[in-house]
């Protein structure tokens, strides 16, 4: 097929590990990042929540550049690019032919605590900025396109970036995804109760809310064969995102909104509901959340697909989270292997869904990665190996 | 297969288009909406809102961002038939901005900068994302279709036109309701248009082609 759109390097920063390898290897142990945080400067009570370590982020960090010249969110972007790019070399971010995508939701919100005063120049909070020092960093002179669109962000900037390739605008993609735990947020999530008591449980029973997570992920696409590394080959199919037009925050009761992206989905990558071997869920373990995509995934003929969440292992990581659990879902496509639902015990969801319960052997052509978000955005895309 | 899905030479047409500054509104060219003197933001918008719109008590409990994306799509749309022309899902939106939701972002801080007074607000807290103001338009016109939210230091035609042809060429669209929704402190400005592929359009209406000379003439005007 003409003009192929392919994933040629993935890299995830999370709790669990600064590459995909690492972030694997924990999860096949069932080994989660989220645990007790008792940090007074991020919450005043005690919560569950999934952190980067600050000490190994600094030290990376200072083997490419000055850390004192970029925040925490450029950071970790910057670091997740350059594993990413380790993979390969072929990929000449200097290019005209490639471009960056960056996709947040809060990017360096931290900027406006009180402690943050002054450390930075004012134009530092807006995300167009951290984009184009990000860019800059890797000699890339074309302007970065930032999505900010929710929790659907790093699966629409995957889109996105796979439709500006194919419509012939760059040969060349970096995408990637990030977002820290700040005080602002943790503090928003639990105004909205949303937090759960314990490390989270995706689709089950007794599930009472989701676990925030600092993470970053990258994804490189490239429409050159001759830029692919030794890895096999992932194609990026069409991806598509669904407004609800129920309520701005909570998802639809039916799941219309994420039903009609992933027939969407399916239909413009030209791939039918028994074809796709294996689906990587948002599940983020809000009551309402598991409940709509359990619905969404039945009316969508997907009932016995497997299905997981990988929210239990690094929590929700909002702008990131797109692009970390594709980064790790291609990793298991490549390796035939379905990873855990940590956290998942008793079925609980209204409509019938397949949830991978253990580490599981499977060889898989197809792969579904979904999202939703507050606004009522629902966005799913389709790997393929080929 | 998957070049089924794709159509060429699809015209797209700028059927309608709203602006908003801090003193006036422009519908297409007429000024429909003037304010005496210089006032707060919120206070314009809501009396241009009761002035130029049918009631909808939820617009008051919206921040200033949505506010003005909102007001801006019930002008623009106000004589559209969008929802019977077509089917919920081929009508989207694309918005670019460039401080994302930085006034609503600073309330949200200042009810937990303290500890000793410290009352986060999920009514504020849900305002702190961008996409929240397609949603608030969603819901109002029931539209289902793609919806994305660009960040972007200054108004991007090249991006905007880019990103809004892609999703008509690959036939996820057939409308689109496309602009610039942004605040900072007192400065704020919309631009917003009506896309509409050709084969639906009325051709009574006025109308130019959907290319990046026409979106940068109209935003300038």
């Amino acid at each position: 097929m003409m003009n192929n759109i392919y994933s040629c390097g993935e890299n995830a920063i999370t709790s669990l590990g600064f590459t995909v390898e690492e972030n694997t290897e924990q999860i096949k142990k069932d080994i989660t990042g989220v645990g007790l945080v008792q940090d007074k400067s991020l919450f005043p009570e005690d919560f569950y929540a999934s952190l980067i370590s600050t000490q190994r982020l600094e030290n990376e960090f200072s083997a490419l550049a000055n850390p004192d010249e970029y925040t925490r969110f450029e950071k970790l972007l910057i670091l997740s690019a350059q594993n990413a790019l380790k993979q390969n070399p072929r990929i000449d971010t200097s290019s005209n032919k490639t471009v960056f995508v960056i996709s947040t939701t809060k990017g360096n919100i931290d900027l406006l605590e009180e402690k943050q005063k002054g450390r930075f120049e004012p134009d530092r909070i807006f995300m167009w900025k951290s984009a184009q020092l990000v860019a800059q960093f890797f000699g890339n002179k074309n302007k970065p396109v930032v999505v900010s669109n929710a929790c659907i962000s790093g699966v629409l900037a995957i889109s996105a970036a796979r439709e500006m390739l194919k419509a012939g605008y760059y040969d060349n993609a970096v995408v990637i995804g990030g977002d820290i735990a700040s005080e602002f947020v943790v503090s928003g999530f639990q105004s909205f109760k949303s937090l759960s008591f314990g490390p989270c449980k995706p689709f089950d029973l007794n599930r009472d809310g989701l676990n925030l997570g600092e993470g970053a992920g990258t994804v490189i696409l490239t429409n050159k064969l001759e830029n692919l590394n030794d890895h096999t080959p992932v194609l990026v199919l069409a991806g598509a995102c669904n407004n609800d037009a129920n309520h701005i925050s909570g998802p639809s009761r039916t799941g219309e909104g994420l039903f009609l992206a992933v027939t969407r989905t399916m239909k413009q990558s030209g791939i039918q509901a028994h074809e796709i071997d294996f689906i990587s869920a948002h599940g983020t373990a809000t009551s309402f959340n598991d409940e709509m995509e359990s619905k969404a995934f039945s009316s969508a003929g997907l009932s016995n697909v497997p299905l997981n969440s990988l929210k239990g292992f690094f929590g929700h990581t909002l702008g990131a989270a797109g692009i970390i659990e594709s980064a790790i879902s291609i990793q298991g496509m490549r390796q035939d292997i379905l990873f855990n639902t940590l956290g998942y015990k008793d079925y609980g969801v209204p409509e019938k869904i397949t949830i991978v319960n253990k580490l599981t052997h499977k060889v898989q052509k197809n792969i579904l990665k979904t999202a939703s978000g507050f606004g009522g955005c629902n966005a799913a895309i389709i790997f393929s190996k080929q | 297969m998957l070049q089924l899905f794709f159509r060429n030479n699809n015209n797209m047409l700028i059927t309608k288009t709203v602006q908003i500054y801090p003193d006036h509104i422009l519908e297409n060219d007429d000024v429909i909406f003037r304010a005496e003197e210089p006032v707060d933001p919120n206070d314009f918008l809501k009396t241009a809102f009761r002035q130029l719109c049918p009631p909808y008590p939820k617009f008051f409990k919206m921040d200033k961002l949505s506010k003005l994306a909102f007001l801006g799509s019930e002008i623009l749309l106000r004589d559209a038939i969008l929802p019977t022309k077509y089917n919920k899902d081929e009508t989207g939106l694309v918005f670019l901005n460039a401080s994302s939701t930085i006034e609503i972002d600073k309330d949200h801080q200042n009810t937990i900068n303290s500890r000793e007074n410290y009352f986060p607000s999920p009514s504020v807290f849900v305002y702190t994302l961008p996409n929240i103001m397609l949603g608030e338009i969603c819901i109002k016109n029931q539209i289902f279709g793609e919806n994305a939210v660009y960040i972007s230091e200054k108004f991007d035609t090249g991006l905007l036109y880019q990103q809004v042809k892609i999703l008509f060429d690959t036939c996820r669209l057939k409308a689109c309701i496309t602009g610039w929704s942004e605040i900072n402190g007192d400065n704020y400005e919309v631009f917003l248009m009506l896309v509409e592929s050709d084969q639906a359009v009325d051709n009574s209406k006025e109308k130019c082609n959907f290319d990046p000379e026409n979106i940068e003439k109209l935003y300038k005007r």
